[in-house]
């Protein structure tokens, strides 16, 4: 028997903690987003898809610098109350609307630098909105089947379109990454660098992972963990040799619903 | 019917994620609609750059001497802290996607003008406002891509800018 309450506080608990994290990394590049900054929204605002337009002037409001500090002191409030509300099921789906609104906010903010973490985060927070916007058992479910189908929907796609692309049929596409100064790190690809067999073995295990993925909301709890315990040490390893820190908890908070709906299924 | 409406929407969320992994004319139509980002795209590291790209400007001065090239966002020494922390992944992340959609545009069609771009004017405005020679007229920008740790290939010239005013 699984506790719909526990799995939806460990799915908003772990996707809380890397957003949180992500709007501080937001408030540490401050500079960034004034006129000058890489983020200017004067620069961002000028994309056909929002100039003279009525969303361009909307999202203006609240993106524009200063405005944008408060819009993420006002995310980072509404991350911080979220579990109490969860936990005391009172105002969630006020909250989370916060959560949403500023989520998709910051996604119109910059056509770059966002990642598949934003994108997944924008996966969970959204559903769990839809899910508890009603607040009944059947939306909750479905708002983490939901979830759970759009992890494996992610982790086969990676897996698929590597399969199919030149760069990963060489073998060499993991030494390939881990030597370059953006996404790699030396001793990694010192270590990958003259053992060919390993770094092939490595690159196609990598994508036959992902590919197997899904097989973890068949085959539930038990056997499923052998995926989600791949998943976990994947992004922790891609976390300390790559950088990419928020994939692990926008990631990671998928694998509770995960768990659930393969009970579900089951039951 | 609150219920009702949810699953309506979670549903059609989904079946618009499934689409939008597709390279078709819906697919491209449907995320050009897509002003929120909320189809996701998750071809993580399908055509991964086995490069660096790195970012240099210099000033052009009052009696036409160059000042020296300065490279804004080098790459910086990878610590077991940034898998917690990493404020500039952000930042380089974003200058890796204008400048690889810099690339993508200008392999598209050689003789289209960058200088109106979004992805050029966004790398120019950051660096307009970088710290200039006090007497610099003019800044140019260039963009130099360099082969990894362990690869001995010579930094080669991507791309270089039009000089342009540096406002005083």
């Amino acid at each position: 028997m699984m506790s719909r309450e526990l799995v939806l506080l460990g799915v908003a608990g772990l996707v809380t903690v890397g957003a949180t994290i992500s709007t501080l990394e937001w408030l540490a590049n401050w500079r960034q987003l004034k006129a000058g900054g890489l983020f200017s929204w004067q620069v961002a605002e000028s994309r056909p898809a929002l100039a003279g337009t009525l969303l361009g002037k909307l999202a203006g409001a609240f993106l524009a610098y200063p405005n944008i500090l408060g819009l993420l002191a006002l995310r980072l409030i509404a991350l911080l109350a979220l579990l109490p509300a969860i936990a005391s099921g009172r105002f969630v789906a006020w909250i989370l609307g916060v959560v949403v609104a500023t989520t998709v906010l910051l996604n119109v903010r910059s056509p770059y630098g966002m990642d598949g973490s934003d994108q997944m985060a924008t996966q969970v927070f959204g559903a769990l909105f839809l899910g508890f916007l009603p607040g009944t058992d059947f939306a909750l479910d479905a708002a983490l089947c939901y979830i759970a189908l759009q992890a494996c929907l992610s982790y086969a796609t990676a897996g698929l379109v590597k399969v199919i692309s030149p760069y990963w049929h060489r073998g060499d596409a993991l030494f390939g990454i881990f030597n370059t100064r953006t996404f790699g790190h030396p001793a990694v690809a010192r270590f990958l660098h003259g053992r060919p067999g390993l770094t092939r073995m490595l690159s196609w295990g990598v994508v036959a992972a992902e590919l197997a993925f899904p097989l973890s909301l068949i085959l539930g709890y038990p056997y499923g963990l052998v995926f989600l315990g791949w998943g976990v040490f994947f992004h922790a390893a891609n976390a300390l040799v790559m950088g990419i820190n928020s994939f692990f908890w926008s990631f990671v908070a998928t694998y509770p619903a995960i768990l659930y709906c393969a009970w579900l299924l089951r039951t | 019917m609150w219920t009702a409406a949810s699953l309506a929407l979670l549903a059609i969320w989904f079946g618009l994620s499934i689409l939008a992994q597709f390279d078709n004319t819906a697919s491209r139509a449907a995320r050009s609609r897509d002003a929120f980002s909320l189809l996701p795209r998750w071809t993580f590291f399908a055509h991964p750059g086995f490069s660096d790209y790195h970012l240099m400007y210099r000033d052009l001065l009052p009696d036409n001497s160059l000042a020296a090239w300065r490279e804004i966002l080098p790459a910086d020494k990878r610590t077991l802290g940034k898998a917690l922390w990493n404020p500039d992944k952000r930042c380089r992340k974003a200058l890796f996607d204008t400048v690889d959609l810099l690339i993508q545009l200008r392999k598209k069609d050689p003789q289209q003008p960058l200088a109106s771009t979004m992805p050029y004017l966004t790398i120019l405005n950051y660096v307009i406002s970088q710290r200039h020679a006090p007497q610099a007229t003019s800044t140019q920008f260039m963009v130099v891509r360099t082969g990894g740790f362990l690869t001995d290939s010579k930094p080669r010239l991507i791309f270089r800018s039009d000089w342009h005013s540096v406002a005083r």
